[in-house]
């Protein structure tokens, strides 16, 4: 009688207990806010997608999607779709509901980046000598970068024309005392900041030996 | 912690000399708590492991498969208590109970790079108990109401390795902080349960315990004051010890009173 007691007792606990480990299910006590965005950086215009349905909440609790966009724009639903025509970081935050009004938020910065602009010039005269175009020492040429291009202005143009003397503006003259070949390089630069850089050879023929001062300003390459 | 663990310890034997009719008992047994925000956290990286899961797998020269966190809804529990008996019916009683809960998870992705996730927290929790136990029946076995109220102190270690591939073609927002640390706090709490008691032979009992325990503390911070964090919303983590515990155990009755009886 004491031994089916004892074993009585021992398998109830036992039982109690491996119960215990496999009948709790925990469910979310609060929403969590949790989205995707794709993608989260890139050239405008472009349109970020978001994706917030990893968001977490208890089963059958529906949520409430907030969105800003962090442009001034705001949007809701667990997918959103989202335009970005100026650049800059913005910052997008997802906010989530249930139906106690308990939320949460999270935020992420989406980079819209400006387009650079592209750099290009021409200059004249120039004459072709056996395939290759040539200008000739101490002759003025005129350099000429509106060609360059970007999405809304380029708003400075600066030279480096190789032989140590530089300028700006979009069109400019410019006399090489020495023959040789100099790397002429353009920087434009937009309004948004963006740089972009074009270099050009440019072969010269004729003039004084280098060895000759000329105007006192000239420099041998 | 090691220093409070020898004082209650000693008073725990402390106590046993000079009280009069006393058991002193062991036991330990499976425990379960909700633990609320930590879990909730745990569904988070489960959430974002499940996801990547999912989207790597059909991303070529991606492979690997991470496996998702267990809930922390169960661990192990210790008591060693003692019980003064004032009446036959009715002792005082002192507990000291340690409690431990861990989950785990680590893999890898390999791709273009090896990225690792591994994610460990474990919480261990040790209480200071006062209170009562009523012995209703005694028929053979014997059935006692016990009650008890106290401190509550938890200890939460926690590491964050959380590496998403280059190859994942989006990006996520809410991704918990990675790193590691260890956050404390404590609160008040009381517990209340049944218990069921064989005796084997004269002052040696085999026994069962089986109650409920209301706890929640607050924050765990950690040595800077920062409170424990593990899905990165902002918001602190509380630490909800609501749960059953069921203990199996020992209890050795020692009669230190002078004329030998019990509940004089």
């Amino acid at each position: 009688m004491k031994t089916r007691r004892l074993c009585l007792l021992l398998g109830m606990g036992f039982l109690v207990a491996g119960a215990l480990g496999g009948c709790l299910q925990f469910e979310p006590s609060a929403p969590q806010a949790l989205f995707t965005a794709s993608p989260a950086e890139h050239l405008i215009p472009f349109t970020a997608s978001f994706d917030a349905t990893l968001s977490q909440r208890a089963p059958d609790e529906a949520l409430t999607y907030v969105w800003t966009f962090g442009d001034g724009s705001a949007g809701a639903g667990p997918l959103v779709d989202h335009v970005y025509s100026q650049d800059g970081s913005y910052e997008v935050v997802l906010t989530v509901y249930d139906a106690k009004g308990t939320s949460s938020s999270t935020r992420l910065t989406v980079k819209a980046l400006n387009p650079l602009p592209t750099a290009t010039f021409s200059y004249s005269p120039k004459s072709s000598m056996e395939g290759t175009y040539i200008v000739g020492a101490s002759e003025w040429v005129t350099f000429n970068a509106s060609a360059s291009t970007d999405d809304e202005e380029v708003t400075a143009y600066e030279w480096n024309f190789g032989d140590g003397t530089y300028d700006n503006g979009p069109e400019v003259r410019h006399r090489y005392t020495y023959a040789g070949t100099y790397n002429v390089a353009l920087v434009v630069t937009d309004n948004d900041g963006g740089e972009s850089t074009y270099v050009q050879q440019i072969h010269v023929e004729g003039g004084p030996p280098c060895n000759t001062d000329v105007d006192g300003g000239g420099t041998c390459q | 912690m090691k220093g409070l663990a020898s004082v209650l310890v000693i008073l725990l034997i402390g106590g046993a000399a000079w009280a009069g009719p006393l058991e002193l008992s062991l036991s330990g047994g499976p425990a379960t708590t909700s633990l609320d925000d930590v879990n909730t956290s745990i569904l988070v990286f489960n959430t974002l492991i499940d996801h990547l899961n999912d989207t790597l797998a059909v991303i070529p020269g991606v492979t690997g498969r991470v496996q998702a966190l267990p809930p922390m809804n169960s661990g192990a529990s210790f008591r060693a208590s003692e019980r003064y008996w004032v009446a036959d019916w009715i002792a005082f009683t002192g507990a000291f109970e340690y409690y431990r809960l861990s989950t785990a998870t680590r893999g890898q992705y390999v791709g273009s790079e090896t990225s690792t996730i591994d994610v460990s927290v474990s919480l261990s929790t040790i209480s200071v108990l006062g209170g009562a136990r009523a012995q209703f029946l005694d028929a053979g076995l014997r059935l006692a109401g016990d009650a008890s109220f106290g401190y509550f102190y938890t200890t939460c270690d926690h590491a964050v390795t959380f590496d998403i591939p280059s190859e994942y073609p989006d990006v996520i927002a809410g991704v918990p902080p990675e790193g590691e640390g260890r956050n404390a706090g404590g609160t008040f709490g009381a517990q209340a349960g049944l218990s069921i008691a064989y005796p084997i032979v004269e002052g040696f009992c085999v026994e069962a315990l089986i109650a409920y325990r209301w706890a929640s503390v607050p924050a765990l911070r950690d040595a800077t004051a920062g409170s424990l964090d593990l899905d990165g919303n902002g918001r602190p983590e509380s630490v909800g010890l609501d749960g059953l515990f069921v203990h199996i155990g020992i209890s050795i009755a020692i009669d230190l009173s002078l004329d030998g009886e019990k509940g004089e």
